[in-house]
């Protein structure tokens, strides 16, 4: 099951779409997804796309040049898909869409007409199959909320609106909490964080309910999630330029509680994309320098919400963000993207990215069995970098004969200084990859250490020694993935010996996690 | 004074000891808890106690590395083999000709590389011995180079 940290990333779509200003996603079928893009000629397209199961993506078809000029674009997937956008007179314009089993064919279904006035700041969300509701920011500046009936044919009945309803707005962010109920999240005409709750009944009609008054504070950049449990979840950018994610309760009668906030997390973000999974949310933001990092979140029953670490400097420069949950389909490999991010490039092209879980291979290469069995070293460190949501494979084991080697020269073993000796045995990697870390267990080390880190450029790899403890191994693996040492006996990585960790199993905080899950060594599942 | 029994724990337990330091705040005083831990139980923890050993630069040290040659432990001959570079200036000619005729293949290789650092002319009847008849090919061929170095 996908994991908020399943945060590797493993591949990407490449050149294989062009140049775009605006980008709208939703999941498709079968491990597909669809984009619907405004293009550098600022027409509307859609685009097909398949995720395989081990991460790269492959795109199916696109649909031309049928759409027409569009700008403030979404997209939901009812019994079709669904684009609600401006078209090229400024009108709200829904637009229904026809993907074949192959994504080869996307066509156009039918549209909404001229049902519909002027507005900006679009957005659209599936309540079911065939009804939708879309939050506009109409010509006056309020939001308005508008119901739609997809009809068999493609075509798009309006329903009902919000009339006069909505606040003065400067942003929406728009979900659906059932069938019969939607949230928006919006920027305040005094700049703050307000969620509303509406009640669509059968007949499409709106009702205001709740909303959470001045609780969510100065927002820009508001997105808006739902969670399984029906919490809702915001992440928006704060007066001083923070990430700051919160929780809410939406009570039985339509009623606003702020529960939870995560305080002043990535400073300086510029974009802002958000997820829901089975075990929290994940956002995606644009940092410094414009790079892409994804922030993994746990939410418990109170709505506390915890970081739980972040992807790193594994993607680059990229605007525009969206961020969809993947298939979480494994193949035949095991392999299943967990997390798609669809990005505006530094090139202004349109660019998809999977990510899925962290994985370190490892590969025993046994000169002297320890004494402390090597299955139980391997368990005690699966179980803990299982916390930090990386998973652990021991790839291959092999015994070595090599006697003069038993007894390691390690010198000095810090980072990038390695014995003669070191580099004889690290020779040895039959089986093993680039980007896989070999661990040798030998008999003892000179000096006597219970573990080396300290390895060649481009031979990662570990030793341990006989006497080594049972969290030696996930110790010196995570030297060899980039952590320090700790002054925390309750931490794997402790400088006082992981015979003395106090508190089993020893921790991974997430500053670690994201050290590890950055490495070039763990890679995607 | 003495390191307390809790400050030569703490930096004996590490996984990865920073023996630098620890050469530095090592007084002879130290050598009776050494000792005991030499004849623990714990023969990881017996073996870095060992080394300690020989980071103390005193005579009085000398008796203690006996101790740790007559150890049962191989991993402790090792580091004490090892570690017997580290006692340049010291007669410890009895303990490496100990070591040089130990039955583990290790622990001779690392008493050969002490030798060749602690250059004693007392030395060379038994590197020659090793490197004319000793069974490992190794061995003959770190014994040669010590004779040559």
């Amino acid at each position: 099951m996908a994991s908020i940290l399943d945060l590797a990333r493993m591949h990407d779509s490449g050149d294989l779409a062009g140049g775009v200003s605006e980008i709208a996603s939703v999941p498709g079928v079968d491990s597909t997804m669809v984009t619907a893009v405004r293009t550098a000629a600022g027409q509307l397209r859609l685009i097909a796309w398949r995720i395989n199961d081990a991460g790269p993506v492959t795109r199916l078809g696109d649909s031309g040049e049928t759409a027409g000029a569009a700008s403030d674009i979404d997209i939901a997937k009812g019994a079709r898909f669904v684009v609600a956008c401006r078209d090229g007179s400024g009108h709200v314009k829904l637009i229904s869409w026809d993907v074949d089993d192959t994504g080869a064919f996307i066509t156009r279904a039918g549209d909404s007409g001229n049902q519909a006035g002027g507005a900006t700041q679009i957005r659209i969300v599936a309540l079911s199959d065939n009804r939708f509701v879309v939050a506009c920011r109409i010509a006056e500046g309020n939001v308005r909320l508008i119901t739609w009936r997809l009809n068999d044919d493609g075509s798009l009945a309006r329903l009902a609106d919000s009339a006069n309803a909505g606040d003065t707005v400067a942003e929406i962010a728009l979900c659906g909490l059932s069938e019969e109920r939607a949230v928006t999240a919006v920027r305040t005409q005094n700049g703050n964080l307000k969620l509303i709750v509406w009640e669509v009944s059968a007949n499409g009609e709106l009702a205001r309910l709740g909303d959470s008054g001045d609780a969510g504070g100065p927002a820009t950049l508001i997105r808006a999630v739902v969670t399984e449990a029906g919490m809702v979840l915001t992440s928006i950018r704060d007066g001083a330029g923070n990430l700051q994610v919160m929780s809410w309760e939406v009570t039985e009668d339509g009623s606003v509680n702020a529960l939870q906030d995560s305080g002043h997390q990535a400073a300086g973000i510029e974009d802002n994309a958000l997820v829901a999974l089975p075990d929290g949310i994940v956002s995606a933001v644009r940092i410094a320098e414009n790079n892409l990092k994804l922030i993994a979140w746990s939410v418990d029953q109170a709505g506390t919400i915890t970081r739980r670490g972040d992807s790193a400097a594994q993607a680059g420069t990229s605007s525009h963000i969206q961020l969809l949950a993947g298939p979480d389909v494994a193949g035949a490999n095991g392999h299943s993207v967990s997390l798609v991010t669809a990005v505006r490039t530094d090139a202004g092209n349109l660019k998809l990215i999977t990510w899925g879980p962290p994985l370190v291979r490892l590969h025993f290469k046994i000169l002297s069995a320890p004494t402390v069995d090597t299955a139980l070293m391997l368990s005690s460190m699966q179980d803990v970098y299982a916390n930090a949501g990386i998973s652990v494979v021991l790839a291959s084991t092999e015994n070595l004969n090599l006697p003069l080697l038993n007894d390691l020269d390690i010198g000095v073993c810090t980072l990038g200084n390695t014995t003669v000796e070191q580099q004889q045995l690290f020779a040895n990697r039959n089986d093993v990859q680039t980007n896989e870390v070999a661990v040798y267990f030998v008999r003892s080390t000179n000096p006597p250490f219970n573990g080396c880190a300290a390895h060649p450029d481009a031979r990662p790899a570990a030793v341990v020694a006989q006497g080594a403890t049972q969290w030696t191994l996930g110790h010196e693996v995570g030297h060899v993935l980039g952590l320090l040492h700790v002054d925390d006996s309750d931490r794997l990585m402790t400088g006082g010996g992981t015979a003395n960790i106090t508190n089993l199993p020893p921790a991974l905080i997430p500053i670690e996690q994201s050290t590890m899950i950055g490495s070039a060594l763990t890679i995607p599942l | 004074m003495a390191l307390s029994a809790t400050e030569l724990r703490s930096i004996l337990d590490s996984d990865e000891p920073d023996y630098k330091q620890l050469a530095a705040v090592l007084q002879p005083d130290d050598l009776p808890q050494l000792v005991e831990l030499v004849g623990g139980a714990d023969a990881m923890l017996a073996s870095k106690a060992a080394y300690a050993i020989t980071l103390v630069h005193d005579e009085s040290a000398l008796q203690a590395l006996d101790t740790a040659a007559a150890s049962r432990f191989a991993t402790v001959r090792l580091a004490l083999a090892a570690g017997l570079k580290n006692m340049r200036g010291f007669d410890v000619t009895s303990v490496a000709q100990q070591l040089l005729a130990d039955a583990d293949v290790g622990v001779r290789k690392l008493a050969i590389k002490s030798a060749k650092t602690l250059g004693v002319s007392a030395l060379t009847p038994a590197l020659e011995a090793l490197a004319s008849n000793d069974s490992e090919p190794g061995i003959r061929a770190l014994a040669t180079d010590a004779l040559n170095a």
